[in-house]
């Protein structure tokens, strides 16, 4: 998942509790394995280059239900979290100069999930473009991992794939987790503490991943519409942490509230009836 | 938590094709549900020296109910209940003075009746607002009615507070059983309107406080065609006034308890209608989860009411305006009762039984001026269930 990954687990036996650590570790590499768009040999990169073809390339569940996820997300945010930026956030992935705005434009004509055709079972892309299941997938692997522990039987515990958290439920004792929430400007201290029972956790900050150049911060949240980095200056959130019934739609929140100005992004988080905080 | 705006319910609706999202979920998102419940009602024999004459083996129900809630999407669901019941035994007609105080006389046959009801509403909840449309329909040998009601509910953006509103109409026709033979009105009709608002507020995190009103509306046949009234030798039909206009104000507190993972719940009813009943009803519960699976709750409910001016055991003049009865049910008392309910939860499925000891007796009256009235009630009643999400 290119992170440190943990979990955390109440079990009788030490043999259990590594049954479950196996369990995660697993599932985890599985994911890993078939979404990362750094390996070549990916599933998501034998269908990015399938889908290009005429004839599109038919998908397997989980994947078209990770399509379908992103189609709402693109959806309801009108069309900024958008899964089809690869081309954009690879120009502006630890950059040294700001790229050539020909380069940017030229990506910007791979991207937009309105140039995908997608019915539920074939998918067919524009020549170029390429997916970046960064944003669902990791969140996706922390509920997905949590499931398959609740199923073989944990119910107190943790999975955290770099600060994408989902709980099991509380301590045996009934009480709730403790997450830190980590403070943008003193990374060592977090910022605040929240207490969690069960469901999903997740966090995006322009403290995470992102390249400075001349003194300014580019984030590595990038706008489809124009092609360039998230940057509101003061006017935008510098951290947000959502907490969810599940990671994953606590990713998608964060992520989308990131995407916008405070002005907006505090109103959307308000009305998501979801426990929020914000920087 | 609050409730969650149209866009994150959809990323929910959206993720539940991913593997184990279902399970992962299920809390959060709406079950389908399919309940049934069994109720048996069995009231206490009228004791011989309360007896004036008439059969004293008094009502006994059974009831058999189902519930099927159906989430059509999101936003949309539909609920259907079913009741069925059936009832025999005999019951009160009308007192007689007697040596040492009044005499029941009870109908002298067995009453055997079936009673089925069924109602369907659909509900429509988005953002903040909860809609809830019904309409029903009961009917017995001797009686039909027809309802329909509209209920809303707004909660808060923070989710703290909660609004919520209602009104309901019913339309009742009743056509008595052997109405000739004992001079009972042949055909007869009633109506019901009634509304009612309340508020609901988190006090903290572990206290909720909700209040509200109700005001309701009765016309036309509200006497009781199988109860008479003995008026100084002669025995006539029950005559109420042909409107009633009733106001209640209830109170509901409910306080979770952190160290004993259980729940403290409060009660409290005042009713009022211009026939001039007055009554209160006050309620402990405490529900009390055991080991991972089981909820008990013990509870106790107390009831007083005072008497309209028209109602006594007997009358030795007619009264002048033209209004008179002598159910029990109208009398000035008070009634005690105690519950215990148990609960054995699975995660798709669970079932309950409960059991039910009730006591009505004119000296438990918290106010008003009690009279010796034979006909109060004492009951059990059991219920099991089971409920099964899907």
């Amino acid at each position: 998942m290119g992170c440190p990954c943990a979990v955390n687990l109440y079990a009788e036996h030490e043999s259990q509790a590594r049954r479950g650590f196996d369990l995660a570790e697993l599932e985890t590499r599985r994911l890993d394995q078939k979404y990362s768009h750094y390996r070549e040999d990916s599933y998501l990169a034998r269908i990015q280059r399938q889908a290009q073809c005429s004839g599109g390339v038919n998908v397997d569940r989980e994947t078209a239900a990770l399509l379908d996820y992103a189609e709402t997300q693109f959806g309801i945010s009108d069309g900024m979290f958008d899964i089809t930026t690869r081309r954009l956030s690879a120009l502006w992935d630890r950059i040294k100069s700001i790229p050539d705005q020909r380069e940017v434009s030229k990506a910007l004509n791979k991207t937009g999930w309105e140039k995908v055709r997608w019915n539920g079972l074939n998918l067919a892309t524009v020549p170029g473009m390429e997916f970046d299941l960064g944003g669902i997938v990791k969140e996706y692997a922390a509920d997905r991992v949590a499931a398959l522990l609740i199923k073989a039987g944990f119910e107190s515990g943790y999975v955290d794939l770099g600060g994408d958290m989902h709980f099991l439920g509380p301590h045996p004792n009934g009480n709730p987790w403790r997450a830190g929430i980590r403070n943008p400007v003193n990374r060592t201290e977090p910022m605040a503490i929240v207490g969690l029972y069960s469901g999903g956790l997740a966090s995006s900050g322009d403290y995470e991943r992102y390249s400075e150049i001349d003194g300014t911060r580019y984030s590595h949240i990038i706008n489809p519409r124009t092609g360039w980095p998230v940057n509101f200056g003061d006017a935008g959130m510098s951290s947000v942490s959502v907490s969810a019934p599940s990671c994953l739609v606590a990713g998608s929140v964060t992520t989308l509230s990131m995407l916008l100005p405070k002005s907006k992004s505090v109103p959307f988080l308000e009305q998501s009836g979801l426990n929020w905080f914000a920087v | 938590m609050a409730r969650l705006s149209g866009a994150v319910r959809s990323l929910l609706a959206s993720s539940l094709g991913l593997p184990g999202m279902q399970d992962l979920l299920s809390a959060e998102m709406p079950d389908d549900t399919f309940e049934y419940r069994y109720t048996r009602y069995d009231e206490a024999p009228l004791p011989s020296d309360k007896l004036a004459f008439g059969d004293p083996r008094r009502y006994e129900i059974g009831s058999h109910q189902f519930r099927i809630v159906r989430n059509l999407n999101e936003t949309y669901s539909l609920e259907l209940n079913y009741l069925h019941e059936a009832m025999s035994g005999s019951s009160p007609w009308y007192v007689v003075p007697g040596e040492s105080g009044p005499l029941q006389v009870m109908s002298g046959a067995t009453i055997r009746e079936r009673r089925n009801q069924v109602d369907l509403s659909i509900a429509r909840a988005e953002d903040e607002y909860t809609h809830r449309a019904k309409i029903g329909y009961s009917s017995e040998n001797d009686y039909r009615a027809r309802y329909g009601s509209y209920s809303g509910e707004r909660e808060s953006k923070d989710g703290l507070r909660t609004t919520s509103w209602g009104i309901s109409y019913s339309n009742d026709e009743i056509s008595p059983t052997d109405a000739l033979i004992f001079g009972r009105v042949v055909h007869a009709q009633r109506e019901s309107l009634s509304g009612s608002l309340a508020l609901t507020r988190i006090l903290n995190r572990n206290a909720v406080l909700q209040s509200g009103v109700t005001l309701s509306h009765h016309s036309g046949f509200l006497s009781d065609p199988y109860k008479q009234v003995w008026i100084n030798q002669a025995v006539v039909n029950d005559s109420r006034p042909d409107k009633r206009l009733m106001f209640a104000w209830t109170t509901r507190f409910r306080q979770y308890l952190e160290r004993s993972r259980a729940a403290l719940v409060l009660d409290y009813r005042f009713f009022r209608d211009d026939w001039s009943i007055t009554a209160h009803t006050l309620e402990l519960a405490w529900r009390q989860p055991l080991g991972g699976h089981w909820e008990v709750t013990p509870s106790v409910r107390y009831y007083s009411q005072e008497s309209p001016e028209f109602y006594a055991p007997f009358f030795f003049v007619h009264p002048a305006d033209g209004h008179w009865s002598s159910d029990y049910r109208l009398s000035t008392f008070g009634a005690l009762s105690f519950r215990l309910n148990a609960e054995f939860r699975q995660e798709y499925w669970s079932i309950s039984i409960g059991s039910e000891y009730y006591k009505s007796d004119e000296s438990l009256a918290m106010t008003g001026t009690p009279e010796n009235t034979p006909g109060l009630v004492e009951f059990w009643r059991l219920t099991a269930g089971l409920r099964v999400k899907f």
